[in-house]
């Protein structure tokens, strides 16, 4: 096939504008980060902005703004935001980071999360007194507000009633249904029907609803290390064996050819041989003489 | 709106009510949001290779939840990855408290053991994480490496091969490793596979090219031997353009029966031999004999006999080596006796990275001057201590190196300050503080040849006015100065041949003792 002028004009554009493009967008990409996923049970999938589909994430993947994440049966995901807040997705869950803007030198933080269904858990790890700080989760027809706490919220099939339990020990959580707002205190949870107000809030116990307790044991996810293989760890353990060059045990690179000091008056220079090369080559000029 | 809320309430009622409670979470209790924070972002750290900042979270979450087992095993971990070792040994400890069976704790336990070199209860606790943790590759690298610190040459081997043969990525050092397990015993058809081994498996590293090294060394008909003993002599001839008694370091005796002011030939005899009686793991012990004489073609009178049995005990601890040598003298010039010496020299050298090292030199000498060829010399008996420091820079490949260092010593003398006069010696004459400043640098050899450059100031500042002065009250100061270069080739695999050349300028305050002087040598050596 001939390859006339104008295509290949058009070939170079291309190529060219995507080496250009590719790191730009690679750069843009990476100021989007808001986190990482430090825990990664089964399948759990990930929508980022602009992509056409979702794609399986992994451990330590990075978490971006406007991600969708999306858990299947028995998966469950933990993510750590640079906000020092965590969110965990639990099974047949999905969740939709709708805004994060983070910006500590304002002391402003201000996250909304989309429950769209399943089960998330949220540490709210710092207050932020900026102004518009806030931190939500919404649901179709309800709003958790959280501040600064560790709370569950979850959606019940299939009349979609919101629940939210509050797991922290201090902190309240603003919980808005039906145009009204409950305060969820420490160790409480609430439930709100679509379009009504949230039940007052009731203290959680073993005892109480499957629900509740479910909602909380399905967000409970293990912090799961990097994978290291045994050298790697073997390295960075310590072996405390150098590379023992010549002579095993020693501390001192093998000598060259030493003679004895013209100097020597006795017992000093052509004892570069001596045990374990504890005499070092070229020694200082002895204060031996004749 | 009132429907709602009577929906809800029945719906609350009946969760209470009737489902039945199933979740695991009803026998746990509530998560502490301050340890679930900590512990994620110390994991997140760690995971990172970020230890350091690891550190504070894992015990945040400790903080949060005392004794947690997860906090206190990556706290552990994290405190042997920054080699805080004393510290994660007490960690391991905790964990393996609550949890007796833990072969992670045990593991972990085993491999800071290691690293503190208690290689023993190393293997203790390996022992136990093996009985938890069968197939845990680890446990069998870290029992292999301690049995090679014990010396235990023989069982290195096969723990090495259980190591990789349950970790494949360990097998490029725990080849190496076996490989001078084998060498150490002489076992060289073993060890040339195990270093073939790592020759292909990892070829391009640093072990790579060991590897390669122990291999020329077993083509061309096995190690070099680590006998018990060895044995080196020399013969040197020399010209020397100003003939100086100065044995074992001490100043000249004063006046032309000390410095001749003449040039002469002489030759040099030299001979050393070591025996190194027990030799475990890190600790030898042993002895060693020099036997140095000179004979002048002329001045016969300037010839010296030093015989130098030194007995020593050398342990190794990590990057630290200790030699511990008593040091005997006794010397003659002009075939009278003139000097019987005692010394303990402990000689402590630490490697604080693969190319720097430092050598520390301590001594306490006790002399005894004999009255002999020189009249007085009993004047100067006395004891010597020193102490200094010398520093090694290696280059890459350790062919060459820098050194730069610095000694102190003070010679006490017998007899009341300020008493010499003119003509009338005495102890005080020899009364001094040095202070001795080095540096030199050994060439990469080119053409198989090792090219030494050193200098060396010594100023020696005397304590009392000086006899040999011709008032007799200057106070006596010597600034010596000290250049030398030696160009040394390895003729055969026991013979070394060396051209030196030692240029001295001592400057006194004090003429007598004031000289220049050359030397220019030929040494053949021999070493068996």
């Amino acid at each position: 096939m001939r390859i006339t002028t104008p295509y290949k004009l058009g070939l170079l554009g291309f190529v060219t504008a995507l080496a250009i493009g590719v790191p730009v967008g690679a750069q843009i990409a990476k100021k989007n980060v808001i986190g990482l996923f430090t825990a990664v049970a089964g399948k759990v999938m990930v929508t980022h902005v602009g992509q056409p589909a979702a794609t399986p994430t992994k451990l330590h993947a990075d978490v971006y703004f406007k991600d969708a994440i999306e858990t299947q049966a028995g998966a469950r995901a933990k993510a750590l935001f640079q906000d020092d807040s965590i969110l965990t997705v639990g099974e047949k869950s999905r969740v939709e980071i709708s805004e994060h803007v983070y910006n500590p030198a304002n002391n402003q933080r201000s996250t909304v999360l989309k429950l769209v269904q399943g089960k998330a858990r949220v540490l709210v790890g710092k207050f932020f007194a900026g102004a518009g700080s806030k931190f939500d989760v919404h649901t179709d027809t309800a709003v958790a507000a959280a501040r600064g706490t560790y709370f569950v919220v979850w959606l019940e099939a299939p009349a979609g009633t919101t629940g939210v339990a509050n797991i922290g020990t201090s902190g309240t959580v603003g919980f808005t249904s039906g145009g009204q707002t409950v305060e969820v205190g420490p160790r409480t949870f609430s439930f709100a029907l679509p379009g009504a107000p949230p039940s007052l809030p009731v203290t959680i116990t073993p005892t109480g609803p499957a629900g509740v307790n479910e909602a909380i044991a399905g967000t409970e996810v293990d912090d799961m290390p990097k994978e290291e293989s045994s050298a790697e760890v073997a390295k960075q353990s310590g072996e405390g064996l150098g590379l023992e060059e010549g002579q095993p045990g020693s501390l001192i690179p093998p000598s060259p050819v030493t003679p004895p000091g013209v100097i020597s008056g006795s017992g000093r220079g052509a004892a570069s041989g001596s045990p374990a090369g504890s005499t070092i080559p070229g020694s200082p000029p002895s204060d031996d003489d004749d | 709106m009132f429907f709602h809320a009577v929906l809800l309430w029945i719906l609350l009622v009946a969760l209470t009510v009737f489902l039945p409670i199933t979740s695991s979470y009803a026998q746990v209790a509530l998560p502490s949001e301050s340890y679930d924070l900590n512990f994620s972002k110390g994991l997140a750290e760690f995971s990172h290779d970020r230890y350091e900042s690891a550190e504070p979270y894992f015990r945040k979450a400790l903080e949060a939840k005392p004794g947690d087992p997860e906090a206190t095993f990556y706290l552990g971990q994290t405190l042997t990855r920054t080699k805080q070792y004393e510290e994660a040994e007490a960690v391991f400890r905790t964990l393996l408290a609550a949890e007796p069976s833990s072969g992670r704790g045990h593991l972990g336990l085993g491999i800071v053991l290691y690293n503190r070199e208690r290689y023993r209860e190393a293997l203790d606790s390996l022992a136990h994480a093996e009985k938890a943790l069968p197939n845990e590759p680890l446990v069998y690298y870290y029992q292999g490496l301690s049995h090679y610190r014990l010396a235990e040459y023989q069982r290195t081997p096969p723990r090495l091969l259980r190591a990789m043969t349950l970790g494949p990525d360990l097998a490029p050092s725990a080849h190496y490793y076996s490989g001078l397990a084998y060498f150490e015993r002489g076992v060289l058809d073993e060890a040339r596979t195990e270093f073939e081994a790592v020759r292909t498996l990892d070829p391009q590293s640093d072990r790579g090219r060991v590897a390669g090294i122990y291999l020329e060394q077993i083509a061309r008909g096995g190690p070099r031997k680590r006998n018990i003993w060895d044995l080196a002599l020399s013969i040197s001839p020399q010209w020397d353009d100003n003939v100086v008694v100065l044995p074992r370091g001490a100043s000249p005796p004063g006046g032309a029966t000390g410095i001749s002011r003449r040039s002469d030939y002489r030759t040099v005899l030299f001979l050393r031999g070591e025996i190194r009686a027990f030799e475990q793991g890190p600790l030898l012990a042993g002895a060693n004999y020099s036997l140095y004489q000179s004979f002048h073609q002329r001045l016969s009178g300037f010839d010296v006999e030093s015989h130098t049995p030194v007995a020593f005990v050398q342990a190794t601890t990590g990057p630290v080596q200790t030699r511990l040598q008593y040091v005997f003298d006794y010397i003659k010039v002009g075939r009278a006796p003139y000097l019987i010496a005692h010394a303990f020299a402990p000689l402590i050298t630490v490697t604080e990275t693969p190319a720097l090292f430092t050598q520390i030199h301590l001594r306490y000498q006790d002399k005894d001057y004999q009255h002999g060829r020189f009249k007085s010399n009993s004047f100067r008996d006395g004891h010597n201590w020193l102490a200094g420091a010398t520093q090694y820079w290696l280059s890459d490949g350790k062919t060459a190196h820098v050194r730069a260092g610095y000694t102190y010593d003070k010679e006490i003398t017998g007899g009341p300050k300020n008493v010499s006069k003119a003509t009338q010696a005495s102890p005080a004459d020899w009364a001094s503080q040095g202070h001795r400043f080095l540096v030199g640098t050994l060439l990469p050899p080119i053409h198989h040849i090792w090219v030494d450059l050193g200098f060396d100031y010594y100023l020696q500042r005397y304590d009392n006015a000086n006899s040999f002065s011709p008032s007799g009250d200057v106070v006596r100061t010597d600034k010596i100065y000290t250049f030398s270069v030696t160009a040394s080739r390895q003729i055969t695999d026991r013979f070394s041949l060396a051209l030196q050349y030692l240029r001295t300028q001592a400057d006194s305050n004090i003429a007598t003792f004031a000289y220049d002087r050359n030397i220019y040598a030929a040494v053949l050596t021999g070493q068996f």
